[in-house]
């Protein structure tokens, strides 16, 4: 009971703590990420934009649809979703909140991606260096002489320094200072949006509907303590199934063989000397086993708890299954009635 | 320290988390087996392709492998495969699920040097170079075809005396590492997308389904560890009294010598038997490992468990709940019982 009731504390207490440690992780880990990419703008003209919008579009989805797989809450919800209601109403509001605080921890490290790949300007550069305005910045007399093809092959290089061959008409520095600070100010004005974007959403919310969000913030976390809760029970179940399972195949096998000794010197046993019945350790596994015993019970249980959830009101004492298996509520002490006979 | 303890105790409690311990330990070696890898392309014409898309595809298998070697569950799901089917019917549901979560895990190293490599681009680069269409770069407009492959074989070498400093090794490089990114990055996007509506979509299939074959395969595994264990247990005992039987028949032995050494000088005495030492310590073994005593014994214990393992009922198969073994009925041979499945 005391093992069980740390499991429950620590399991509780780093619910929060834990997706917020996860969501953290996983910033630090966009960032690192994007630093240890190798941006490798091809200096093509058609390839240009499409490299550098997958670069801008891609990973953050990815680090989004992975903040939503790492979360375990996902699987929780999508259940919670499609069980039939039972014994126990369903409650959208729950389930949009569980949504939306799941969707709001796994945003948080495209966001610094996106940031960061602003801020740092190479795939803006990659991305715009085709529509720099030569004519502004560079030899604007000559930009009209060229054919268009060759004047976007020309500039789709210049994220290249290697490459670049059209210092004649625009000198690359130019328009890499050009486009960076462009992307530096886009970066910055993200980063700000979405920043008071969360300062809003946070500061105005308990003036809607607060007493509405503390019921379904509570609900929430019911569910997925009690889903913790209930794969921690029938891991214990299992452990304590096995250990009965194996005890009864060697005491079997121990009867078996005394049996076959039935000449031997072992028949003047007496039976107190052998198998205790019941010692302490035995009887601590048949409580953990809560009566169940068989498979078909077992599996009885786990369908009836997807299929049937319990109500959320403890106290309750009428069987739940026809063979008598009762939850585990607390039993009303039974009425005594004393009958008095008469001698006379 | 203690909350460390109890996370660890935590991520050791069910088999699940240390099978996803051991799957991000793998990941993250070979992350590091990667980045410490020293690339060296041939740079020859026919063995490019072969240096390259070996090692796209060796380790990764290599991975693969280890990643099933590292799981104990893929070992435990084999036994439970091929074990007959005795008394205990055999759920291929079950195994399927052991299966499918075994493969899961081990498939996420080699993914992970998959992704890198792509990412990276070198091995790309190294087994596509002489690939590429050289019409794309105008660098090639003067080269005959024969120059042209072995310029192109000679890309992946950034140092060769053909192709250093010359800026169509690097476009062509560009745009084979380019092509490389966006494959990486497409394949992860796949995957992530894949696993999401799986992790999404599962309950709503089958759910009552999944809980149960995930309790059972959680059961077998709990139970081929709890076994180990007792026959661990099993052993000590044995090699216990083994041990100190010797000992006795050692020290009778040398009494009965001395004895007879006596006999002509001293009327010969009843010689005392000393105590067996079983007697002080049958209070601590364990009693119903009294019998299995002889390799026999144990050797028919073992196989029993694998031929014939008990069914998953403890009612039916127990009889001692209640009481010692005088009051036993005379135990059904074990091939005639039958086992109560309810399938639900």
């Amino acid at each position: 009971m005391d093992k069980f009731r740390m499991i429950f504390q620590f399991l509780q207490s780093n619910q929060e703590s834990f997706m917020n440690g996860i969501c953290g992780i996983m910033a630090l880990a966009s960032a690192q990420m994007y630093s240890a990419f190798d941006f490798n703008c091809p200096c093509l003209p058609g390839y240009n934009a499409a490299y550098s919008a997958g670069i801008l579009l891609a990973p953050p989805l990815v680090l989004f649809l992975l903040g939503l797989v790492m979360n375990n809450n996902v699987s929780m919800l999508a259940e919670e979703w499609k069980r039939p209601p039972g014994r126990r109403a369903k409650d959208p509001a729950v389930l949009r909140y569980m949504f939306c605080s799941m969707a709001q921890r796994a945003l948080i490290a495209p966001v610094i991606w996106v940031a960061v790949t602003l801020l740092d300007g190479k795939c803006f550069l990659c991305a715009f260096c085709t529509a720099v305005p030569v004519t502004v910045l560079g030899n604007g007399s000559l930009a009209p002489g060229l054919p268009p093809p060759e004047l976007a092959r020309l500039l789709a290089r210049v994220p290249c320094p290697e490459i670049y061959d059209g210092d004649w008409l625009l000198a690359r520095e130019v328009a890499v200072r050009y486009l960076r600070c462009i992307s530096q100010a886009l970066g910055w004005s993200f980063v700000l949006l979405t920043t008071l974007l969360a300062f809003i959403v946070r500061s105005v919310r308990p003036c809607f509907t607060q007493a509405a969000f503390l019921k379904s913030k509570y609900w929430s976390h019911y569910i997925d303590i009690e889903r913790k809760l209930f794969d921690e029970t029938c891991t214990e179940h299992a452990r304590a199934f096995a250990k009965v399972c194996i005890q009864q195949f060697f005491e079997a096998m121990n009867h078996d063989l005394e049996l076959g000794h039935a000449h031997g010197a072992l028949a003047a046993t007496p039976a107190s000397s052998a198998v205790p019945a019941t010692t302490k350790g035995a009887e601590e596994e048949k409580e953990k086993l809560r009566g169940i015993t068989d498979q078909g019970t077992m599996n009885r249980l786990l369908t009836s708890w997807h299929k049937c959830k319990p109500p959320l009101r403890l106290g309750q004492e009428k069987p739940l299954m026809g063979n008598g298996w009762a939850a585990g509520g607390p039993r009303l002490p039974r009425k005594e009635v004393a009958t008095y006979v008469s001698k006379v | 320290m203690d909350k460390f303890r109890m996370l660890f105790q935590h991520f050791q409690s069910s088999s699940e988390s240390v099978m996803n311990g051991v799957c991000l330990l793998l990941a993250a070696v070979t992350v590091k087996l990667y980045s410490s890898f020293d690339f060296n392309c041939p740079c020859l014409a026919r063995y490019n392709a072969l240096y390259g898309l070996g090692l796209l595809l060796t380790p990764p298998l290599a991975l693969f492998l280890c990643g099933l070697l590292a799981n104990r569950q893929s070992v435990v799901m084999v036994e439970e495969w091929r074990r007959p089917s005795g008394q205990r019917r055999k759920d291929p549901g079950v195994i399927r699920y052991m299966c499918s979560s075994v493969l899961q895990r081990a498939l996420a190293a080699p993914l992970v040097w998959i992704l890198l490599a792509l990412l990276d681009g070198k091995c790309f680069v190294c087994a596509f170079s002489s690939n590429v269409d050289p019409e794309k770069f105008l660098d090639f407009a003067n080269m005959t075809p024969s120059q042209v492959q072995l310029f192109l074989a000679k890309v992946p070498c950034k140092e060769d005396e053909l192709v250093r400093d010359s800026p169509a090794r690097k476009a062509v490089s560009r745009y084979l590492r380019c092509l490389s990114q966006a494959i990486g990055w497409s394949i992860t996007l796949v995957l992530i997308i894949v696993a999401f509506l799986a992790r999404c979509l599962r309950p709503c299939f089958d759910q009552t389904v999944f809980l149960q074959r995930r309790y059972w395969s959680n059961y077998v595994d709990l139970e081929q560890k709890l076994f180990d264990e007792t026959c661990c247990e099993h052993a000590r005992d044995f090699a216990h009294r083994c041990v100190l039987h010797f000992f006795a028949s050692m020290q009778s032995e040398m009494r009965a010598r001395g004895l007879r050494r006596d006999a002509a000088s001293r009327d010969p005495e009843t010689p005392e038997v000393p105590e067996p030492p079983e007697g002080l310590d049958g209070g601590r073994e364990k009693a119903h490992l009294r019998s299995v005593c002889s390799q026999e014994q144990v050797d028919h214990l073992l196989s029993t468990w694998y031929s014939s393992k008990p069914p998953l009922d403890l009612m039916a198969s127990s009889g001692l709940w209640g009481g010692g073994l005088s009051h036993r009925t005379p135990m059904v041979a074990p091939s005639t019982r039958l086992s109560q499945h309810t399938d639900v």
